[in-house]
């Protein structure tokens, strides 16, 4: 009986162990850079989706509805990626890295939400001018994340 | 004439199953981040999912019981209890992502929000349940899911380099940038996405349901035969065009929308509506798919009358079971839990409770006192063996690598 109690006591041990590892915030500069690589990859992902969306837009290749989806969407997780690397404390040294992501990722939430509004408002035909920082942010993006890995 | 139908209606059913959110999101996922690198593991399922449901079927052809009920019997209320909390679990958290891949598909058409559209989906899946026949439900989503076939035309739509695709299916290792953790956790995402165990419990007990008999044994490994390698060359598709679009730009893939994507790119307005269609049908059936299987498998346990067969309030608990699982899942999906976070986390766990339903299978399958002449030959309990020995070590890794791979995110 005491067996068995013990094994369940440890089964749920490892579970919340594991949970908080998965939700556990970067420990370490190492792990700080990492996180930023990753979270400035994912930005990228988000700008990179809205071009193409924009792209078949501009091809009329797809239901505007479908284009607004992905446009909101693009924004959304852009929002969610970057308020959730903000949230870490930057170890010492890693204050520079921080400042930098933080404006970059202002900058592709922005970029994305005006998209996302003119797209819910129908205006399709301002979204070329737009999405011209689009290019060059996913390029400053990927500069970083290269730069931030450890 | 009608066998000919039969056949179509079962092979399309087949394809059904395999391809539902699990298979939408993940495949779309492994395509944009690995390529075709991950092609092989399509194939392993394709062979371990057909294996099991001819097993199955063939069981419930011979018997006129479904395979868990047998199987059940054999190992003792213990271990069938085991297996009943488990695919419970997971196949309950299933019903909700397949609930909000059905609204989601409706927010791609409309723009409406996908939370908007689950009550009228689940009230949709309910009328369907309710009020149509078996057969029928099957036609349906059957003949609708067959627009998935637009994966496949837009591969070629794409252009794409195929000494490219061709190196990346014959290169079984991670990419650049992924560790190898990531890669074998998408190994089980796949595995735990293609050979979903309700695809069984639906497939054996729809065998019974539909009164099939030892004559109808050339059409049942027909369907499989045909209808499970189909559901992998879409699933393959998917990977496909995933990668020709995604790969190169960066883009991790974290929303349907973004599998529908690359067939805007390459076949148009029309490609689009096209895979949202087959989006929604593959969705829709799944849901079906994953109620019944749920509905059976506790009626099968607890010896209830199931079955769509008669009317509801003939099989009352059976029908109370479904209905009731499928009000828990819409209420779930309302409390805004992400649909597409939860499938990945389902389908791991899918895949590591899969040893623990196909040994039971196996054994029946078999046994000659029960399956006489249709028991397994040397072929079937060779390749079932060797499916149960990956099943086991996918079984062993897959809780592991969710936490080292942070759901493969790292």
């Amino acid at each position: 009986m005491l067996t068995r109690a013990f094994f369940a006591a440890l089964g749920v041990a490892v579970v919340v162990a594991a949970l908080w590892y998965v939700v556990a915030p970067p420990r370490g500069v190492d792990g700080y850079r990492e996180r930023a690589s990753s979270t400035a990859e994912a930005l990228r992902s988000q700008v990179q989706t809205a071009r193409i969306w924009l792209r078949t837009v501009a091809r009329d290749d797809t239901l505007l509805t479908s284009a607004s989806v992905g446009l909101w969407e693009a924004e959304e997780d852009a929002s969610a990626v970057a308020s959730g690397f903000e949230g870490y404390d930057p170890p010492r040294g890693a204050d520079e890295l921080r400042a930098d992501l933080s404006g970059l990722a202002d900058e592709t939430t922005s970029a994305l939400g005006d998209l996302r509004i003119a797209a819910h408002r129908g205006d399709w035909g301002t979204l070329p001018r737009l999405a011209e920082p689009l290019p060059r942010l996913a390029d400053r993006l990927q500069a970083l994340a290269r730069r931030a890995q450890p | 004439m009608s066998r000919v139908f039969a056949f179509t209606l079962g092979t399309l059913s087949a394809i059904g199953g395999f391809i539902d959110i699990g298979d939408l999101v993940a495949d779309a996922q492994v395509g944009a981040r690995f390529g075709l690198r991950l092609g092989w593991v399509t194939l392993v399922s394709v062979v371990g999912i057909s294996c099991f449901a001819e097993m199955a079927g063939r069981i419930a052809v011979k018997t006129q019981r479904p395979a868990f009920e047998l199987a059940r019997s054999r190992l003792g209320a213990r271990f069938g209890l085991f297996g009943l909390v488990g695919s419970l679990a997971v196949t309950a958290l299933l019903v909700m992502a397949e609930l909000s891949g059905i609204a989601l598909a409706l927010q791609l058409a409309t723009d409406i929000h996908y939370l908007l559209w689950v009550p009228l989906a689940a009230l949709l899946v309910l009328i369907v349940f309710w009020t149509l026949p078996f057969e029928a439900m099957e036609r349906i989503y059957g003949l609708l899911g067959l627009t998935m076939l637009v994966f496949v035309l837009a591969v070629w739509a794409l252009e794409p380099d195929w000494s490219t695709l061709l190196r990346s299916a014959a290169t079984p290792s991670p990419t650049g940038p992924e560790s190898w953790a990531t890669y074998l956790f998408f190994v089980v995402a796949l595995i735990g996405a293609q050979m979903t165990p309700y695809e069984m419990f639906f497939f054996s007990t729809g065998a019974v349901e539909s009164r099939w008999r030892p004559k109808d044994l050339a059409e049942l490994r027909v369907n499989v035969l045909v209808g499970f390698p189909l559901g992998g060359l879409l699933a393959l598709a998917i990977q496909a065009v995933a990668f020709i679009v995604f790969f190169q730009a960066g883009v991790q893939v974290e929303h349907i929308s973004q599998t529908a994507l690359p067939v805007a790119v390459g076949l148009g307005k029309v490609g689009l509506i096209v895979a949202i269609v087959g989006i929604f049908a593959a969705t829709f059936g799944a849901t079906l798919e994953t109620l019944f299987a749920t509905g059976y498998d506790v009626a099968q346990y607890f010896g209830w009358s199931y079955g769509k067969v008669q009317e509801p309030a003939r099989a009352a608990r059976f029908t109370a079971v479904t209905v009731g699982l499928l009000l828990a899942a819409t209420a779930l999906a309302l409390t805004t839990l992400d649909p597409i976070t939860v499938t990945i986390v389902a389908v791991v766990f899918s895949a590591s409770l899969l040893p623990f339903l196909f040994l039971p299978v196996l054994l029946v399958a078999n046994d000659r006192d029960v399956m006489g002449e249709l028991a397994n030959g040397p072929l079937a309990n060779v390749l079932g063996t060797a499916v149960i020995a990956i099943t086991i070590l996918i079984s062993l890794a897959a809780f592991p690598l969710l936490v080292l791979t942070r759901g493969g995110i790292a």
